[in-house]
């Protein structure tokens, strides 16, 4: 399951497969009460119409929870109003008015539920969700999201329905009515500007109303002209039910009691919430494209992996290098023979290996690079050490050079590659040093470096195939490449933190000053290199990448710092508690 | 946190040395009494501690482990901050991780206190049939380069404590003669707790000076 939501999700694709394919062609066909009905199981219907009852579920929870509410003028009124709006949004969807005063009720509910469930962990997620408010950056992103919902917990199925219901209503609606209107999403920056007011209000008076009013304000006076926003948020209206509903299934789990499995549900809960926050005004751009002709973009793009690396910016001789048994015999042969000069220089120099490994390892490199030898050649704009001969190519001594000690490299990660993990047993293992191998000579200009294996190796489990996961790993290395030491990414992720940090919760702030000024956050390095890898267990790995892939296209490119932001919030207590200096945190988040 | 027992001195000592060569496993055997078959690589810095009886001092030993192969810069720098020790570890069984002590040996003195007590450490000495590095070699460089040295193994437990406890040692020889400068004493902490024991001359002399 996940297999198939990783790769359309590395890859950006308007993924209308099964669940968003099925969710349109209904919402061609069928008006949307249907889509809603298919869903009752877990969600008594309260009304006539199921329409009405989606959105009949949030003034409900809003009056009954925040009876200030009722202080606001126009929140109470507007709150009283939301059924008739809503499904007067949905069969008529055309007016704006309307869809103005949606805006600011779906604020309400939204936050209240969100405190209401997610009691101590509430800054974060309200923190995320506020971003997947403010920053939605990306097109298209509901299909990934409806996938996610798909996957993401098994329980939670019915909301796949639930959410395309409104979604696709505004969708329509954004085609008819603003499908032009593309607003460039604020910075960061902004973004932060924007989070500040709201925390601190939650912090100063933890009163829901007030903080939703608040919200709104900012959020109308940021872009009062921006007719997208509101379909963003009336949206928010269903779909944080669903997302309360998620919620609180998810902390029935069973294993639901860690505490990092509860930063994980506040997590999704709060990523989903952004999906239907931001994932609607994003959709319709793409939605557009995609509902031209879905089924033939999927059978294009989505069966093979190959042609979807191809599409992106691989040429297709490489992978179909890698898929297809290598080129010739003779001409394997040819090659191996010139590397194996190669390798017994190199083995004279490292091949001490206890296990005799590396020769063995060796021959196969040999072979490798002959599979890749003939397919490399037009491709490799990044390497140009080597020299080309029209038939055969000869690499310089230089790069062969550099991509050996590469390879001594990725052979001795391999072998340390999450050995306790059931799935990799030696064939396994050689897999992710195949794929390795076909990267790092793909971009030998970078090389091997530490981590990369711990990117690969999860999507290998999940993909369980060379190919896949290797076109899938360059796609997310496209990202991942940033943290490493040669991208400058990880200093902006450290400044973000302490921002953040400086932000939300400055008494942690300042004991991090106090004790040796550890706000450089260097102690969330591994963090942000691996997007938590090695903070979780493999199931839970799965859980937070989709949830990441998934939030650059619906929420925020950022994700990942909400969700460092929520592991040291989370511990914050601790933290201050034990005065934890550098070291103390180091160990504790070690 | 992990410092309930009370020491005299806090020693930060780092691991450096080419990946793969096992300063995880060092440090875990040392601080733990652990190995590790599976143990994976080391991503940014990981760091343990132990609590030693040296002479009749009570020393906590924070010892730091970071990747041999990818040094973040900005991390390179916190890593070596404040340490008074380090273990250029290598692996006896390939040349190569030897061949690089020079080079690390350079970024050490680059970014750490000029006067830190490095101590060249030959890991892996059970694979005796597969050394690569004869002893003499490795002892010669050391001497040349005014490191101390010896061959451990983290697997059998061979020289581990020792060579902890002699790099401690050292320092703390340092330490106590007043070598080092101003700037690396600061490295040296004093418990506040023990202040009043027959100890307090010693932390006296070692480090009040600062």
């Amino acid at each position: 399951m996940y297999a198939h939501k990783f790769h359309h999700l590395l890859f950006g694709y308007k993924v209308f497969e099964s669940v968003e394919a099925e969710s349109m062609a209904e919402r061609e066909e069928i008006p949307p009460i249907d889509l809603v009905k298919t869903t009752d199981g877990p969600q008594p219907p309260t009304s006539e119409s199921s329409t009405s009852a989606v959105s009949n579920q949030h003034p409900v929870p809003d009056n009954a929870t925040v009876p200030e509410s009722a202080n606001e003028p126009t929140a109470s009124q507007q709150t009283a109003e939301v059924s008739e709006t809503f499904s007067e949004e949905i069969t008529i969807e055309s007016e704006p008015a309307i869809s103005e005063s949606a805006r600011q009720d779906a604020k309400l509910p939204d936050l209240e539920e969100e405190a209401l469930i997610q009691k101590e962990i509430n800054l974060e997620s309200e923190a995320a969700v506020e971003t997947g408010i403010n920053k939605s950056k990306e097109p298209s992103a509901a299909e990934s999201k409806n996938l996610m919902t798909h996957g993401a917990g098994k329980e939670v199925n019915t909301n796949i329905n639930l959410k395309s219901a409104p979604e696709n209503t505004n969708v329509l609606k954004l085609e008819t009515e603003i499908h032009n209107e593309y607003f460039q999403a604020p910075p960061l920056g902004e973004t932060l500007t924007l989070q500040t007011h709201k925390i601190k209000d939650l912090e100063g008076e933890r009163s829901c109303p007030e903080t939703s009013r608040e919200n709104t304000d900012s959020q109308s006076d940021k872009k009062p002209q921006d007719s997208k926003k509101p379909e963003d948020t009336e949206s928010t209206v269903c779909n944080f039910a669903e997302t309360k509903k998620a919620a609180e299934m998810e902390l029935e789990k069973p294993d639901s009691n860690s505490p990092v499995r509860q930063v994980l549900n506040a997590l999704q809960t709060a990523s989903r919430g952004g999906f239907s926050l931001s994932s609607h005004s994003r959709h319709s751009p793409d939605a557009v494209d995609s509902d031209d002709s879905p089924s033939a973009l999927e059978m294009e793009d989505i069966p093979a992996g190959i042609t979807c690396v191809t599409s992106e910016d691989i040429k297709p001789r490489p992978l179909i290098g890698l898929a297809a048994p290598p080129i010739s015999l003779a001409q394997r042969e040819k090659m191996a023979s010139e590397r194996l000069a190669q390798d017994h220089h190199l083995d004279t120099a490292c091949n001490t290996s206890p296990e005799g490994t590396d020769l063995g390892l060796s021959e196969e490199e040999a072979e490798m690079d002959n599979v890749l030898t003939e397919p490399e050649s037009g491709v490799m704009g990044g390497v140009t050490k080597y020299e080309e001969s029209s038939e055969e190519q000869t690499y310089s001594q230089e790069t062969l050079d550099m991509y050996l000690i590469n390879l001594h490299r990725i052979d001795k990660d391999v072998r340390r590659c999450d050995r306790t993990y059931w799935y990799f047993t030696t064939d396994n293992l050689e897999k992710l040093r195949n794929i390795m191998c076909s990267y790092v000579w793909q971009h030998l200009e970078t090389g091997y470096v530490q981590g990369m294996c711990d990117l690969l190796a999860p999507l290998l489990v999940i993909l369980d195939d060379e190919v896949m996961a290797f076109s899938c790993f360059t796609e997310l290395m496209k990202r991942m490449n940033q943290n490493f030491p040669h991208g400058g990414a990880m200093d902006t992720h450290f400044a973000n933190m302490r921002s953040l940090i400086q932000i939300l919760d400055s008494e942690l702030f300042e004991l991090m000053q106090q004790n040796g000024d550890y706000t450089h956050f260097y102690f969330c390095y591994r963090w942000f290199l691996l997007d938590f890898k090695r903070e979780m267990v493999y199931d839970d790995v799965f859980s937070v990448w989709e949830t990441i892939w998934a939030a650059k296209y619906s929420s925020s490119e950022h994700f990942v710092l909400f969700i460092a932001l929520a592991l040291v919030e989370m511990y914050r207590d601790i933290i201050l508690e034990n005065n934890m200096d550098f070291t103390d945190i180091i160990k504790f988040f070690n | 946190m992990g410092s309930d027992d009370s020491y005299n001195f806090v020693f930060k000592v780092v691991l450096i040395g080419e990946s793969g060569v096992g300063k995880s496993n060092l440090l875990s055997r040392f601080t733990k009494n652990e190995f590790m078959h599976d143990s994976r690589t080391t991503i940014g810095v990981e760091f343990s501690t132990r609590t030693v009886q040296l002479d009749h001092l009570t020393i906590k030993a924070q010892i730091w482990d970071t990747a041999g192969l990818e040094r973040y810069r900005a991390i390179t720098s916190a890593y070596y901050r404040g340490a008074v020790g380090a273990l250029l570890v290598y692996d006896i069984s390939k040349h190569l991780t030897y061949e690089s002590a020079e080079r690390w040996l350079k970024e050490l003195y680059d970014h750490a206190d000029p006067h830190i007590v490095v101590m060249l450490v030959g890991n892996k000495k059970d694979l005796e049939t597969l050394r690569t590095v004869p002893t003499e070699e490795a002892k010669d460089f050391a001497d040349k380069k005014g490191l101390m040295f010896i061959e451990t193994s983290a697997l059998d437990s061979t020289n581990v404590e020792a060579a902890f406890n002699e790099v401690l040692t050292a320092i703390h020889k340092k330490v106590a003669s007043k070598e080092v400068t101003r700037g690396s004493i600061s490295a040296v902490t004093l418990s506040g707790s023990l202040g009043l024991t027959r100890e307090s001359q010693e932390e006296q002399k070692g480090c009040c000076k600062s």
